[in-house]
């Protein structure tokens, strides 16, 4: 039996080690001995991405090297993604986006499978062509909630955009707005200055105050 | 190449960043960095804290090489190399390109042009590595087969429920179906042996024609219920009040001609008011036609099935009693398992798909229920179904 922690140290050692097939056993391992996607995700996806980070800030890896370690979890998350789609057909609808030149789409992609873990129906944009993408997204597919990604500062004017655009055509209450990212970390307010309903610390939270918008915004429309 | 790609840039700089010098600004990288300035205005917040390790890194060591800092060129943060040396001054020289290994030829080349006193041992950091420029690139495609991937994996969880879906729907038609068949049968028979006297040869041959379909549509049937393969979870009910007693007592009124043929009494039991209950009358229409069709089928000759109904609390039973064979102890685990069979074998031949009691199980739940057998071999058995007379989510609203 292991834990996640230490599925996290072994699984970011075989990244280090370019050992792409080494680091998707890990991943299966820690399934098969027991360890739940949710704990994956949060104790061990996670910590080792800002580890991955935290490194390259140090200089002790390339960028080039930073972005094959994210590749290979991306594999991860596609090898492990049919374990986690459990949406049924009644289920909630959500649309989750970065915004257009935010390449960095990992956050956005777990944010999307611990919602679908907690039973949404969550269509996941990644990278949007351009902001008409995310709207005609919302409106396809009816969705309650919209999870904005940012990770790079300079992309923060590209998401106030996004929002202004989502409560221009759907109004305050038929779509509620959740923004997270590193970018967000550089002020506790700045998801309410860009006029986003709320943000969240980690997927957890998030997929907790998601439920709480949209069931607030549902008891509104009955009352 | 746009002014984006080809950026270059090498100044010199104090140990803490200020510049001061310009060497080479190609793509005006520089241009919002005047003498005075600090490096780290250069590149985008996120790279601030990595800047200044660049620099601690290039004093402490007297160089630092391939940093791979973000840059802001026209409000969009660019990955770009720095190299920096420091010089016997103390001054540090800085150089910085998309690739690395223009970075280094910048770095060699400002190390000739400028006036920089470098020794040996701080150029032999020197080592060239190829350029990684499609990097951008490359992320970019991984990011959409990423996005290809995940579609794909749900259309196929979509199709794979759907599937599942369709298959059961149409073993239960398939099954359910096989009841009324096998009434018509049952009443062709009995046309057959006790109106033989009073069928013209034009109606014996009709009936005659009637078996023959009927043995053909049951074939068909058994087929389908072959090729019906896996179990749906959810089955949708759709719920109006229901006489339970009255739907009972039709379904056995239609078993009756089917109990006849091995001379088995059917009777009904119920010694007190049942109230009417919201339930979907079609899917109790099968629990109790699945386990009465079992009861006969599994029944020995000459003997007695009843139909018990009841109210335990909240909750309404319906209780079906044979005394028949009996099932072993080690078989009742699957009992309610699709296209399970036991041991035990119909008394006159009758066939058994497995299907009967899955189907029982799933409308029972699906009415927030329960079914449960009690057997013992060469005693008989009983299967008994638990549902609630109100809704659980009908007891909720009414609470709130």
């Amino acid at each position: 039996m292991i834990h996640a922690e230490s599925f996290a140290r072994r699984y970011l050692d075989r990244l280090l080690a370019f050992d792409q097939q080494g680091a998707l056993s890990e991943v299966l391992r820690a399934l098969d001995d027991g360890v739940s996607l949710r704990s994956l995700y949060l104790d061990g996806f996670e910590p080792v991405q800002h580890e991955l980070g935290r490194l390259w800030e140090l200089n002790l890896i390339t960028v080039a090297h930073e972005h094959y370690c994210t590749a290979i979890t991306q594999l991860a998350l596609a090898e492990i993604y049919p374990r986690v789609v459990r949406a049924s057909p009644g289920a909630a609808r959500m649309v989750t986006t970065c915004v257009p030149g935010e390449l960095h789409e990992l956050g956005g992609r777990m944010i999307a499978d611990f919602f679908e873990l907690d039973g949404w129906n969550v269509t996941y944009l990644g990278e949007p062509g351009r902001l008409d993408d995310v709207l005609s997204a919302l409106h396809e597919t009816h969705a309650q909630l919209l999870g904005i990604s940012v990770t790079m500062t300079n992309n923060l004017p590209a998401a106030s955009k996004l929002i202004a655009r989502v409560r221009e055509r759907f109004g305050p209450d038929a779509v509620k707005i959740l923004i997270g990212g590193r970018a967000l970390a550089v002020s506790s307010q700045t998801w309410s200055l860009l006029g986003a309903d709320g943000s969240a610390l980690d997927a957890d939270q998030a997929v907790e105050l998601g439920r709480s918008l949209t069931q607030q915004a549902n008891s509104r429309c009955r009352g | 190449m746009n002014s984006r790609e080809s950026a270059q840039v090498a100044f010199r700089c104090l140990p803490n960043g200020e510049v001061v010098a310009v060497l080479t600004d190609a793509g005006s990288l520089l241009g919002k960095l005047p003498i005075g300035r600090q490096l780290s205005d250069l590149v985008d917040r996120e790279s601030a804290l990595k800047c200044e390790r660049f620099l601690q890194s290039a004093c402490q060591n007297g160089g630092a090489f391939n940093w791979d800092l973000n840059v802001c060129l026209r409000g969009t943060a660019h990955g770009m190399c720095f190299a920096a040396l420091r010089g016997d001054d103390g001054r540090l020289l800085v150089v910085a390109a998309r690739a690395r290994a223009t970075t280094l030829k910048l770095l060699d080349d400002a190390l000739t042009l400028s006036a920089e006193v470098v020794s040996e041992t701080k150029k032999s950091h020197f080592h060239l590595s190829p350029s990684w420029d499609p990097l951008h690139e490359i992320t970019r495609v991984n990011n959409d087969l990423v996005k290809l991937q995940r579609t794909l994996v749900k259309r196929n969880v979509e199709l794979l429920n759907l599937t599942e879906q369709n298959n059961r729907l149409l073993g239960m038609l398939a099954h359910d179906l096989r009841g009324p068949v096998a009434i018509i049968q049952g009443y062709c028979e009995l046309l057959d042996m006790q109106g033989h006297h009073l069928l013209g040869p034009f109606q014996k041959k009709c009936v005659e024609k009637i078996q023959h379909a009927c043995n053909m549509l049951k074939q068909l049937l058994d087929h389908a219920l072959d090729n019906a393969r896996a179990t749906a979870s959810d089955l949708s009910t759709s719920r109006s009040m229901v006489d339970v007693v009255e739907l009972v007592r039709d379904d056995v009124e239609i078993h009756r001609i089917i109990a006849s043929r091995k001379n088995i009494e059917l009777c009904v039991v119920c010694d007190e008011p049942i109230p009417r209950a919201r339930l979907d009358p079609t899917g109790i229409h099968q629990v109790i036609s699945n386990l009465l069709t079992n009861a006969i089928k599994y029944s020995h000759r000459d003997s007695k099935v009843t139909v018990a109904i009841a109210r335990v609390g909240a909750e309404l039973q319906i209780a079906v009693e044979d005394r028949g064979q009996g099932i072993p102890e080690n078989e009742l685990g699957k009992l309610f398992e699709p296209y399970q069979v036991t041991s035990v074998q119909p008394t006159a031949g009758e066939t058994s798909t497995g299907l009967g009691l899955s189907i029982v199980r799933d409308v029972v739940e699906a009415h927030g229920g329960h079914v449960y057998v009690e057997s013992a071999v060469a005693c008989g058995s009983t299967f008994l179904v638990r549902m609630p007379l109100v809704a659980a989510s009908e007891a909720r609203s009414d609470l709130s």
